[in-house]
């Protein structure tokens, strides 16, 4: 499967998975998962990253439009795509430009691609929440809620990266 | 010009993040104004069609929550029928006027519950069926709120728990009559004020609807008094009130139509002017 297929068929999965199945979930009223994120989180490295900023802004749009939220999952996925490269780069001092093409997100370590998830579900539910401000839920409401949204959509996506790998890289 | 170019070319991440990410919260900013969002956004069109399409599979997750509902709510028409059965026996034998059905009752799905952003719950039922703004709306155990925006096929509903609403409701025991409000604090607890201190209300007490409002029928149930303070000037009760809907859990609602309404709210305006 072409790269692009394969992120292509991602995309679709992970939407309609979010859209018709988890945008009903809410465990204890306070943890919503959001998967889609790894659409984002999976996109092949060497794509420019302005590029991955306006895939992740059409496919936050997309979202939205489920949600009846308009921007709001928009102005959080923009900003993970935003911090994503800066993630990547800590987490492996080697990389340079160049040398990319083959260096994907399946091809890390396992701690490596834990903490890159784990920061980017952070990063994006402290953000939706913090601006979902609509809601009359107190400050601690929101703080549980982050914290049992980042754990769920975590665990959703390491389980994800698990089922879904590529054949190619399995051994 | 080319330093331009240079420099645009070198920061286009930084430019196209600042760009997209203002779009986004314009977006957001513009569009969940809090007191005019009462547009029914995403049920047009292809969207529209996949909403749903998402209803059918939501369905089956709360078949077991809605089964429950229903035989409740069976339990409950049962137990009105055996009183109406019983009254009929009893009474006079003609009927007045006053005691017809002045309501029309609509059964709608809520497809769409309360999101954060959202304070609205949007129904399956528009104006085609019959819903007027201004209608009530009750649920299985209690009443839900009121419609304030109907398109041709759904309509949207201001629910008791919303800063903004106002309904007219009567301490059951006492007769007196006062407004439930809800101050936004606590989901499941609303306020019922204006109602004067030296009526004698006790913890657990009902709250109904009262005749005064357009919205519902006479005694509809609405709360159960949980704790009695008294508001600032300490004349009036302030009683938190736990409403009997269970909010979470909507699934098949009932919108209550007056059928006088448009001639009521007709005869009040002309009042006003």
């Amino acid at each position: 499967m072409s790269e692009l297929t394969r992120n292509i068929m991602r995309f679709l999965s992970v939407f309609l998975i979010q859209v018709f199945l988890l945008n009903q979930i809410q465990l204890f009223g306070v943890a919503y998962p959001f998967i889609y994120i790894i659409f984002v989180l999976f996109l092949p490295i060497r794509i420019p990253n302005w590029a991955t900023l306006i895939i992740a802004f059409v496919c936050g749009f997309l979202i939205d439009i489920f949600h009846d939220s308009l921007g709001l999952h928009t102005a959080a996925i923009t900003l993970v795509a935003f911090v994503r490269p800066f993630i990547l780069r800590r987490l492996t001092p080697q990389y340079t430009e160049e040398d990319d093409a083959y260096i994907d997100i399946y091809n890390r370590s396992i701690p490596q691609f834990m903490i890159y998830a784990f920061l980017s579900a952070l990063l994006f539910c402290v953000v939706y929440f913090l601006l979902e401000r609509f809601s009359s839920n107190g400050l601690f409401t929101v703080i549980l809620q982050i914290i049992g949204s980042t754990l769920l959509t975590f665990v959703v996506m390491v389980i994800y990266r698990y089922l879904f790998m590529p054949a190619s890289l399995k051994n | 010009m080319r330093q331009l170019w240079l420099f645009l070319s070198t920061n286009i991440f930084f430019l196209v993040f600042l760009a997209l990410e203002a779009i986004a919260l314009l977006l957001l900013f513009n569009n969940s104004d809090y007191h005019n969002n009462k547009y029914v956004h995403s049920y047009s069109g292809v969207v529209g069609s996949i909403v749903e399409r998402r209803e059918g599979v939501q369905d089956y997750f709360s078949l077991r929550g809605a089964n429950k509902d229903l035989v409740a709510e069976n339990a409950q028409l049962r137990k009105s029928l055996m009183l109406l059965e019983q009254s009929r026996v009893d009474s006079l034998s003609n009927v007045d006027s006053l005691t017809q059905a002045k309501y029309e009752l609509i059964i709608a799905k809520v497809i769409s519950n309360v999101q954060p952003n959202k304070p609205y719950i949007t129904i399956n039922k528009g104006s085609k069926d019959g819903v007027k703004i201004e209608s009530g709306v009750i649920g299985n155990l209690g009443i839900v709120g009121k419609v304030v925006g109907v398109s041709k096929n759904y309509s949207l509903i201001m629910p008791a728990l919303h800063p903004e609403s106002r309904i007219n409701v009567r301490h059951n025991k006492t007769g007196y009559n006062g407004n439930l409000v809800w101050d936004g604090r606590t989901i499941d607890l609303a306020q019922v004020e204006n109602i004067p201190r030296n009526a004698r209300i006790s913890v657990g007490d009902t709250i109904t609807t009262n005749s005064y409002s357009k919205a519902f029928s006479d005694n509809s149930l609405a709360g159960i008094v949980e704790e009695i303070n008294y508001d600032v000037t300490g004349n009036f009760y302030l009683l938190n009130v736990k409403l009997l809907a269970d909010f979470r859990r909507l699934n098949y609602v009932y919108v209550t139509v007056l059928n006088d309404l448009d001639e009521i709210l007709e005869l009040e305006n002309s009042a006003d002017e």
